[in-house]
């Protein structure tokens, strides 16, 4: 009664025009970062800092969540439209819903998206309101050994990620590891697989490694074939139908819970959410048979998980402080600006400002769909342009991107090669999305491992022997084992499975 | 020679396996650090290992396989190469001149450039398409989103 009461309090002051403002202008500033491939909220909220210290702390902090979650809405667009993920969370959804725009259905795929989002993240705003302090302390739980099992879990993803072929997808998944253990050490900080080049001791970020595989090489393949219209037909649909959001609404009410609860976990970014959304929906679906052909029920379920996973990340920010991922971190920041230190004492002594930031959310939501539901005919009409026009643009938005995450050129040279690796790995049936899973999850897998060998002196029973790593490492086996015979009962039925990347 | 994949798979197990050895070869020269549990080179060396393992049992899968129903690799042909390959040596030339010329002027280059080849399209339509690409970069990128992009001579205009 006492989170209603509050609650309430909070819409009074959010829904004033000053706060609805900059709610708005963050909600357009985030789907325009999600929409440009290469730029994250993270920059996004680093650039309006300085714009936020004319401001009192509520809107500037509207305005800066809006920017995270908003950027999770436009992250979808160019993964759908044009098969470059936004951001790395939106993957998945490249696979699936690129596939959707070559059949005409692009405009759907782009909708239920948006309602999808909308509906598990305000299911996420909802378990923000009314379960955060109880959850944040089940969090806290959390230790390298139990990051050390989330992160073996997915890559235990691997195998659903891999379609019929286990083996490359294995292969990929190792290259990807490789990849990631180029640079410093993350614990000793030495220098590893450098070759004495200064600037491989910067390590290679995973956000080239994504442009290259997915833009610059849709850029090559195109180009190869000198393709005149990405689609053929012009039987195109441009909004969903009735029965899209019918055959999803279970999807995004699924994505909805699991986005959240391991959005609680801080480090647990929306990336590594929405590829457990999507084998989640992969084992839940009825038509397991169209993943890798366009099946939207998976573009629900990942985009549902991952504005989730936004909205789970901020109960252990404003429970405890504690920032779940680098974007949340600027906003901490932000929050340090004004002398505030999101906890337990924040919540004492300015439970009015928390509220009014938690109601801010869940018009964010509504304002987010106002502004991206409308707008699907529009971008839809993106995949109607001739290759040779889009390629070009798709080559200089992402190339910029690329270069925006460290201001170095290296990143673009990485980018173009992974363009190479891309085209080649699609002529040679390697599938694209466990190497990005491996990139994205190495680092704090590795980490958390040492971190754990560390605690327990060499031994590595401390996976099985702490309840919450025990049972994340049992969840990965019964995945990998349910996995497999998925596989297996597909081949047997003589089911085609496609590789999960296009 | 490659055109199936029985005789890619082959040569992409050997290349991974030959990658993955290398990948070892080199962890062994990590050094040790601030020392802990575990050595630095444990990961890398692991890794390195597993592909080593996994090329090779990709390529001997696919050496011993029958050769009967062996699917042929979508290589482009002789055409197809050299648009790749023009492809691929224009997006070089577009990142290696942006260093210098910055990514305004380097897209009024590649942008028309490429409309023009690949798609035969008039100098109006190229040349439109060019500026509203660097319009965009320019007050988009650059004015709203400030970033601090390399724009070469253009610099007046930061």
């Amino acid at each position: 009664m006492e989170a209603w009461s509050s609650l309430l309090d909070g819409f009074s002051a959010a829904l004033s025009w000053y706060n609805l403002l900059f709610a708005l202008i963050g909600c357009i500033a985030g789907t325009l970062v999600g929409v440009l491939p290469g730029l994250g909220p993270t920059a996004a909220i680093a650039m309006l800092l300085p714009l936020a210290t004319m401001l009192d702390p509520a809107p500037a902090i509207i305005m800066m969540a809006a920017i995270y979650y908003g950027a999770m809405y436009g992250g979808s667009t160019t993964s759908i439209l044009v098969n470059i993920p936004g951001e790395a969370s939106s993957v998945p959804t490249a696979l699936e819903g690129y596939q959707l725009t070559l059949q005409g259905r692009g405009g759907p795929a782009l909708g239920i998206s948006a309602i999808s989002s909308f509906v598990a993240g305000t299911l996420g705003v909802v378990g923000l309101t009314f379960f955060a302090p109880v959850l944040a302390r089940a969090a806290l739980a959390f230790g390298p050994p139990e990051y050390f099992a989330l992160t073996f879990l997915g890559i235990s993803l691997v195998v659903s990620l891999s379609g019929r072929s286990l083996g490359k997808g294995l292969l990929s998944a190792l290259l990807g590891l490789l990849t990631a253990m180029i640079g410093l050490d993350p614990l000793s900080g030495v220098a590893r697989l450098t070759f004495g080049s200064y600037q491989l001791m910067a390590g290679i970020d995973f956000v080239p490694i994504i442009m290259g595989l997915f833009a610059i090489s849709e850029v090559l393949v195109n180009a190869e074939k000198k393709t005149q219209m990405l689609l053929d037909s012009k039987n195109i649909e441009w909004l969903p139908t009735w029965q899209d959001i019918k055959d999803t609404w279970a999807a995004t009410i699924r994505s909805g819970f699991l986005g959240f609860f391991f959005g609680l976990i801080p480090g647990c970014s929306p990336a590594v959410t929405s590829f457990m959304a999507y084998d989640m929906e992969k084992r839940f679906s009825k038509h397991p048979e169209k993943f890798g052909k366009g099946a939207m029920d998976a573009v629900a379920s990942v985009e549902g998980s991952n504005n989730a996973t936004a909205s789970g990340g901020f109960v252990p920010l404003l429970a405890f402080g504690i920032p779940s991922g680098p974007a949340l971190a600027v906003l901490l920041g932000g929050f340090i600006m004004y002398g505030l230190q999101p906890g337990p004492r924040l919540m004492q002594e300015q439970p009015h400002l928390l509220w009014t930031i938690i109601a801010s959310m869940y018009i964010g939501n509504v304002i987010l769909l106002i502004l991206n539901l409308p707008l699907v005919g529009l971008w839809a009409r993106m995949a109607l342009v001739p290759f040779p026009i889009l390629g070009p643009f798709i080559t200089v938005f992402t190339l910029i991107g690329a270069f925006s995450l460290r201001y170095s050129f290296f990143d673009l040279w990485i980018a173009l090669l992974f363009g190479g690796v891309g085209y080649l790995m699609r002529k040679l049936e390697f599938p694209v999305a466990p190497m990005v899973l491996a990139t994205v999850l190495a680092s704090m897998m590795e980490t958390s491992f040492m971190q754990s060998i560390t605690m327990s002196r060499g031994s590595f029973l401390i996976f099985f022997t702490r309840p919450i790593s025990a049972a994340f490492m049992l969840l990965t086996v019964l995945s990998v084992a349910s996995g497999m015979l998925l596989i297996r009962k597909a081949k047997a039925k003589n089911i085609e499975l496609e590789e999960s990347d296009s | 020679m490659l055109s199936t994949r029985r005789s890619t798979d082959i040569a992409t197990g050997v290349f991974l396996a030959v990658l993955g050895l290398t990948a070892a070869v080199a962890s062994t020269g990590i050094d040790e650090g601030a020392g802990g549990q575990l050595h630095p080179r444990t990961f890398p060396m692991m890794i390195g290992g597993l592909l080593v393992i996994g090329g090779a049992t990709l390529a001997i899968r696919a050496a011993v396989a029958k050769s009967g129903g062996d699917k042929a690799i979508a290589w482009p042909d002789r055409n197809g190469w050299k648009l790749l390959l023009i492809a691929m040596a224009s997006l070089v030339f577009y990142v290696a001149i942006a260093q210098t010329l910055g990514f305004i002027i380097s897209s009024l280059i590649f942008v028309p450039w490429f409309i023009r080849y690949y798609g035969r399209y008039s100098h109006l339509l190229a040349w439109s398409c060019a500026l509203g690409i660097a319009a965009f970069i320019y007050l988009v990128f650059i004015r709203l989103l400030q970033l601090t992009l390399p724009i070469g001579p253009l610099s007046f205009l930061g």
